[in-house]
């Protein structure tokens, strides 16, 4: 079916979740580093393409402007690091939370509108969050912050995918639980048909903004894990093109399916990858392999997933006949 | 009828535009406690729009409505649906995307202070529509036009209504689903359940209703009781007959 999710996800979905996190903990002991780096900003990516689709696969509107809390996040932690004396552990919590905070502000005027103007609007306030990041001097500037350094125990590359892995996952989990709950259900309600939540007694507004504060605390979570990867961060970071990567790969993975983001970076990021080692004019090609994908997979990577099977069936039963025919 | 029943909603005076298109033109209304009031009107007399101007969904420019002693005409849609006038509208009935148990619990209100009334469970509306409980972990997008009509009206129920509104909860349907949910409305209305109900079948309504009123070019064209308007065949075949 066509339909959003199994959100009520049953025994086999957490077998799963579970064994994909049993694959990835074991990676960095057979992958090589290549992999284990890739695999990294694949589930950062993932995960910030994820809270992209909270609000545009499941809350139904086009949020153009995520990379102003993935950047919020990064900034934070390279600032609170570098910085401050804080415990690295209260670092982890701030930063994503001051992501929410910018989220909390752009939130006041972005999610009253709808459709394009929410487009517009937050793709828009992202630039505007760009221009400063580039005027601030304590933020760097257009050479961005770098050197940034994190705990011993997190030094390693191994060590940095294995945390990101737990907090990606983390993450999901709390994301599913929160999407099966009634806050979940009017979400997706509102998606559908925002009157008609109104008509439940439920304030759309308050509902859409608290998404979205949810939304950019994700974000800044993916962008907290990117500077713990890469150690540094740029100005680039909160460009609107950085938005528009997390919408396409909602896009690519399947916007109706809840780990959709997170194939879709993997499929983008193994992509650009490979790509990139067999040409120079990598962005041709990867244009033009993203639009045969979506021409040819409308709902997405995902949206396979429930054809797929179904189609290996009849051909069989097909040929079944064939053989008694 | 015996005794007058308390008034739960009153229509004063009531205008709403659609941008410049004039649509209701000083509607006046009465919804009294435990009784079936009737809307009746041809496609395009203006019946949605009246019910959406009660409950907030399209702003109202001038009138009063008069809900628990307090004028709601300013008041936002989702305060008005929580304080008990929960509609039921008949395009758009249901979430498609959800299942039908995620609908019902999305239906799901506090219950107010003031509450003397039954209150709605899940397991109580499962009693009355022994239907939803077999189909509840369906979407509701795949139920049939009947079972999607009942759904919406569950739905509305799980608020807790003081005033149900239901908008032409026969439109489209078999003849037999029409019956069932008249069925159904009757037996809300034993629960002692306000209802405000629009319709373009008079047959059906009449069957239900109590008071009732014909709109027609946002007018409000008679008053009265279905007794009376049986009586007077020239009304119905000015207003309501296609």
């Amino acid at each position: 079916m066509d339909k959003i999710r199994n959100l009520q996800a049953g025994t086999r979905e957490w077998t799963w979740y579970v064994a994909v996190f049993v694959i990835l903990m074991i990676v960095p002991f057979f992958g090589s580093i290549f992999w284990t780096n890739l695999l990294t900003e694949i589930l950062i990516m993932g995960l910030a393409a994820m809270s992209v689709n909270l609000l545009l696969g499941f809350g139904g509107s086009l949020p153009f402007g995520h990379a102003a809390f993935f950047a919020s996040g990064a900034y934070a932690t390279a600032l609170l690091i570098k910085e401050t004396n804080l415990p690295f552990l209260a670092v982890l919590i701030i930063a994503p939370a001051m992501a929410a905070v910018v989220g909390a502000v752009f939130g006041i005027i972005i999610t009253r509108l709808y459709e394009f103007y929410y487009a517009i609007v937050s793709a828009a306030s992202c630039m505007v969050l760009w221009t400063l990041i580039r005027k601030v001097p304590i933020l760097g500037g257009d050479t961005g912050i770098t050197g940034v350094e994190i705990p011993e125990l997190l030094s390693s590359i191994d060590a940095v995918y294995i945390f990101t892995a737990i907090v990606v996952f983390t993450v999901l989990i709390c994301t599913k639980i929160l999407l099966n709950s009634p806050f979940g259900w009017i979400q997706q309600a509102i998606r559908e048909n925002p009157n008609r939540v109104t008509c439940t007694g439920s304030n759309v507004l308050r509902h859409r903004y608290i998404a979205f504060i949810i939304s950019s605390f994700i974000c800044g979570i993916a962008g907290m894990l990117f500077v713990l990867h890469t150690q540094s961060t740029f100005p680039s970071y909160a460009h609107w093109i950085k938005s528009g990567d997390f919408v396409m790969i909602c896009i690519l993975g399947g916007v109706n399916t809840f780990i959709g983001p997170m194939v879709g970076a993997a499929a983008l990021i193994i992509l650009q990858t490979y790509i990139t080692s067999l040409t120079q004019h990598w962005l041709l090609f990867l244009g033009i392999s993203i639009c045969l994908l979506v021409i040819f997979m409308p709902s997405g990577i995902m949206g396979l997933t429930g054809h797929l099977p179904k189609k290996i069936q009849s051909f069989f039963k097909k040929s079944g006949h064939n053989q008694r025919g | 009828m015996g005794k007058i029943h308390k008034i739960v909603l009153e229509v004063k005076d009531l205008h709403t535009y659609y941008g410049l298109s004039h649509i209701l033109f000083g509607v006046s209304l009465i919804v009294r406690q435990g009784e079936v009031t009737c809307l009746l009107g041809r496609n395009g007399a203006g019946k949605t729009t009246l019910i959406k101007s009660i409950c907030g969904l399209v702003p109202a420019s001038s009138g009063e409505v008069w809900y628990q002693g307090k004028n709601i005409i300013k008041t936002p849609a989702h305060r008005i649906a929580s304080s008990g006038v929960i509609p039921a509208f008949s395009d758009n009935r249901i979430f498609g995307n959800l299942t039908v148990k995620e609908n019902l619990e999305i239906g799901k209100m506090r219950p107010r202070s003031d509450e003397k009334r039954v209150i709605w469970t899940i397991e109580k509306i499962y009693d009355l529509f022994p239907i939803l409980k077999e189909f509840e972990k369906r979407w509701a997008g795949s139920l049939s036009g009947g079972q999607q009509q009942i759904l919406c009206v569950a739905k509305a129920l799980m608020g807790n209504p003081e005033l149900l509104i239901l908008d032409e909860p026969t439109i489209g349907l078999a003849p037999v689903v029409i019956a069932s949910i008249g069925e159904q409305i009757e037996i809300l209305k034993a629960e002692n359940t306000s209802i405000l109900l629009t319709e373009q079948n008079v047959k059906f309504a009449s069957r239900l209703g109590d008071a009732c009123s014909i709109i027609d070019m946002g007018e409000i064209k008679y008053q009265g009781t279905f007794k009376d308007l049986h009586n007077n065949e020239s009304i119905v075949s000015e207003y309501l007959s296609v």
